[in-house]
C-alpha cells in the first residue's frame, strides 16, 4: 500500500471509527460494552479518533513517522518494501473492530454467556463504602442487592420472607427444577470482558414456558437457598411480568 | 451446537471483543496522542537530562513516572516507545512500561478505594513498583537499546531526532506543531492498535469457549491459587484502572498472595499488553519482560502465602 492510499485509509478508519463510538454512544448501545462510569472516556475516544483522522489528512504528504527514514526518498528505502506491507496488516487489523460491530447486532450479554462464566453467588462489597446499600428497602432492591443481602447478612432469618420485586432476563439453570428459573443481571465493572452474572432463583409454576433472556419483572417473597457452597436469594413468585430490556442491561458494583 | 446456540456464541463473542477493544483503543488513542506530544514538545536528549545517568537510578526514576504520567497498560506502550526515542535510557523505560499501569494515582486511588489501607493495597502498590524497577535493573547492562527494538530505527541508531531538527526551530507555527502531533499519535495507533485487536481477539475467543470454571476449580492452596489467578489475569485483559474491583469478588475465595499476583502481574502482562510489546521490541525481550515479573510475582505470591497471616 502506497504512503498516499495509507493515509486515505487511516483518514477513513479513524472517521468510521469515531463514528461508530459516536452511534453507538447516541443510541446506548455502548453501555452493552462498557460500564457507565466510561462515558467520558468514550466521548474523548471520539474526540481524539476525529482529530487522529484530521492528522492523517494534514500528514497525506508526509512520511510514516514509524518505518521509514525520512532522509531517504520511498524508492531509495530498504524498508519501504516491508513498509507498504505493514501498512495493509495495520489498517485490515483495526477495520476488524468495525466489520465485528455493524456484522453482528448490538446485544448485551445473555444466558449463553452464563453457561461460560457461571453465577457469581458471592457478590463484592467495597472497602470504602457501599455497605449502606444493604439498607436499601426491599421493593427497592435490584437482583445484586439481594445477592449482598444474603451473603452479608447476620442472620439470614432477616431476609426470609421480605417483599421481593426485581426485574432480570430468564436463564434456565440446569441445576434448577421444572418450576424454576434464575432471573438474572449482569454486573459490570469495567467492560463485557469481566461481566459476572448474578442471579436469584423464581419459583413459578409456568417458568417452562418463559424463554432464556426475555426480560421479566418478578414479585413475590424472599427465600434463601444454596448454590455452589454459597447462599442464594430465592423468589417465591407471585406474579410474573414481560418487560422491557432496561436502558442500562448490565448492574455497576 | 444448534445453529442458535452458535448465534448467542458469535453474539457474545462479538460484545466481549467490542468491551475490550472500545475501552483500550480510547486509552490507546490518548496515549498515542500523548506519544505525539513527547514527540513534538520534547527535544531528542530531553529525557535523558532528566534522569540520572546512573542506569539503576534512572530505572527506580522510570518508576516512578507514572505519577507525572497515569497510564493504563494500554497507553504506556506507545509512550515508553517514545521517550526512548527521546532519549530515556532503556533501565528507565522498561519499569516505567512496567510500573506506570499500577504506580500512578488512578489506580492507586482505585485500589484504596477496593481493598481500603490493607495488605492488599500495600503489597500491590510496592510490590508493582519493585519488580518493575528490579526488571528494568536488567535492562541497565545493555547499551545498545536499539538493538532491543523491533523496528529498524535509522534515526535513533544515529542518535539523532526522527525529524530534521529545523522543525524544533521557532519557524514551526502552533498549528504545524498541533498538525505533527496528530500524525504521530495516528502513525503510532495504527502501528499499536492491531496487536490489540489481535489480542482482545484471543481474550474474547478463549471467554467465549473457555468456561470459567475449568480456571478456578483447579485449586485452591497456596501454590496453585496463584498460578490460577495469574492465569486468569492474564486470561481476562483487564485494563489496570478497574481490576481492583474484580479481584474484590475473589476476595472471599482465593489466598492474599493470589490476589497480589492477579494484580502486580495483569497490569504488567496480560493477552492485549504482550502483543503490544511484540509491536516495539525484539521476541527476545519480550520473553523478558513476560518472565522476570512473573518468576518475581510469583515467589512474592507464594511468601506471602507460605509465611504470613494476611
Amino acid at each position: 500500500m502506497s504512503l498516499r492510499l495509507y493515509r486515505l485509509a487511516q483518514l477513513a478508519v479513524m472517521a468510521a471509527l469515531g463514528g461508530f463510538l459516536g452511534a453507538r454512544l447516541l443510541s446506548g448501545a455502548i453501555y452493552y460494552y462498557i460500564n457507565e462510569r466510561f462515558t467520558a472516556l468514550i466521548v474523548a475516544g471520539v474526540v481524539v479518533a476525529f482529530g487522529l483522522a484530521y492528522g492523517a489528512w494534514v500528514g497525506r504528504r508526509q512520511p510514516d513517522v514509524l518505518d521509514l527514514d525520512p532522509d531517504l526518498p520511498p524508492e531509495l528505502d530498504p524498508a519501504e518494501g516491508r513498509a507498504r506491507r505493514s501498512r495493509v496488516w495495520r489498517t485490515a487489523a483495526l477495520a476488524v473492530p468495525l466489520v465485528i460491530g455493524l456484522a453482528v447486532p448490538a446485544r448485551p450479554l445473555g444466558a449463553s454467556a452464563i453457561d461460560t462464566r457461571g453465577l457469581n453467588a458471592g457478590a463484592p462489597i467495597a472497602a470504602s463504602g457501599d455497605a449502606q446499600r444493604l439498607q436499601i428497602a426491599p421493593e427497592q432492591r435490584t437482583i445484586l442487592d439481594w445477592v449482598r443481602a444474603v451473603n452479608y447478612a447476620d442472620d439470614l432469618a432477616t431476609v426470609r420472607g421480605l417483599p421481593a420485586d426485581v426485574i432480570g432476563f430468564v436463564y434456565h439453570d440446569p441445576q434448577l427444577g421444572p418450576d424454576q428459573f434464575m432471573v438474572a443481571r449482569f454486573m459490570v465493572t469495567c467492560c463485557s470482558a469481566d461481566a459476572a452474572a448474578v442471579a436469584a432463583a423464581v419459583t413459578w409454576t409456568d417458568a417452562a414456558g418463559l424463554e432464556d433472556n426475555a426480560w421479566v419483572r418478578v414479585r413475590g417473597t424472599i427465600d434463601v437457598v444454596e448454590y455452589a457452597g454459597r447462599p442464594l436469594p430465592a423468589i417465591s413468585a407471585v406474579s410474573i411480568e414481560p418487560t422491557t430490556e432496561p436502558d442500562h442491561p448490565y448492574m455497576y458494583p | 451446537m444448534s445453529p442458535i446456540d452458535w448465534l448467542n456464541s458469535i453474539s457474545t463473542f462479538a460484545t466481549v471483543f467490542l468491551g475490550i477493544f472500545v475501552e483500550a483503543a480510547a486509552f490507546l488513542m490518548i496515549g498515542s496522542l500523548a506519544s505525539g506530544l513527547v514527540e513534538v514538545f520534547l527535544r531528542p536528549n530531553d529525557m535523558a537530562r532528566l534522569v540520572p545517568r546512573n542506569p539503576l537510578a534512572a530505572a527506580a526514576v522510570g518508576g516512578l513516572l507514572g505519577l507525572v504520567f497515569p497510564v493504563c497498560e494500554c497507553g504506556v506502550v506507545p509512550l515508553a516507545r517514545r521517550m526512548v526515542r527521546k532519549g530515556l535510557p532503556m533501565s528507565a523505560a522498561v519499569a516505567f512500561l512496567l510500573a506506570a499501569p499500577v504506580f500512578n494515582p488512578i489506580v492507586i486511588a482505585s485500589t484504596l478505594a477496593a481493598f481500603g489501607p490493607s495488605p492488599v493495597f500495600f503489597g500491590r502498590v510496592i510490590l508493582s513498583l519493585v519488580i518493575a524497577v528490579a526488571t528494568g535493573a536488567v535492562f541497565a547492562a545493555n547499551r545498545n537499546p536499539a538493538a532491543l527494538l523491533r523496528l529498524p530505527e535509522p534515526a535513533l541508531m544515529r542518535g539523532g531526532p526522527m525529524l530534521p531538527p529545523v522543525l524544533f526551530g521557532a519557524e514551526e507555527t502552533a498549528l504545524a506543531r498541533l498538525a505533527r502531533v496528530l500524525r504521530v499519535a495516528v502513525d503510532e495507533f495504527f502501528d499499536m492498535g492491531r496487536f490489540l485487536v489481535l489480542g482482545a481477539l484471543l481474550a474474547a475467543l478463549l471467554q467465549t469457549v473457555v468456561p470459567n470454571a475449568v480456571v478456578l476449580a483447579i485449586g485452591s492452596g497456596p501454590v496453585v491459587s496463584v498460578l490460577v489467578l495469574i492465569a486468569l489475569a492474564v486470561l481476562l485483559s483487564v485494563c489496570s484502572t478497574v481490576d481492583a474491583f474484580i479481584a474484590l469478588a475473589f476476595a472471599g475465595s482465593f489466598t492474599t498472595g493470589s490476589l497480589l499476583g492477579f494484580l502486580v502481574y495483569g497490569p504488567m502482562v496480560d493477552i492485549k499488553s504482550i502483543l503490544l510489546y511484540t509491536g516495539v521490541f525484539k521476541r527476545r525481550v519480550v520473553a523478558y519482560l513476560v518472565l522476570l515479573p512473573l518468576l518475581m510475582t510469583v515467589l512474592a505470591a507464594l511468601f506471602i502465602n507460605l509465611n504470613t497471616t494476611w
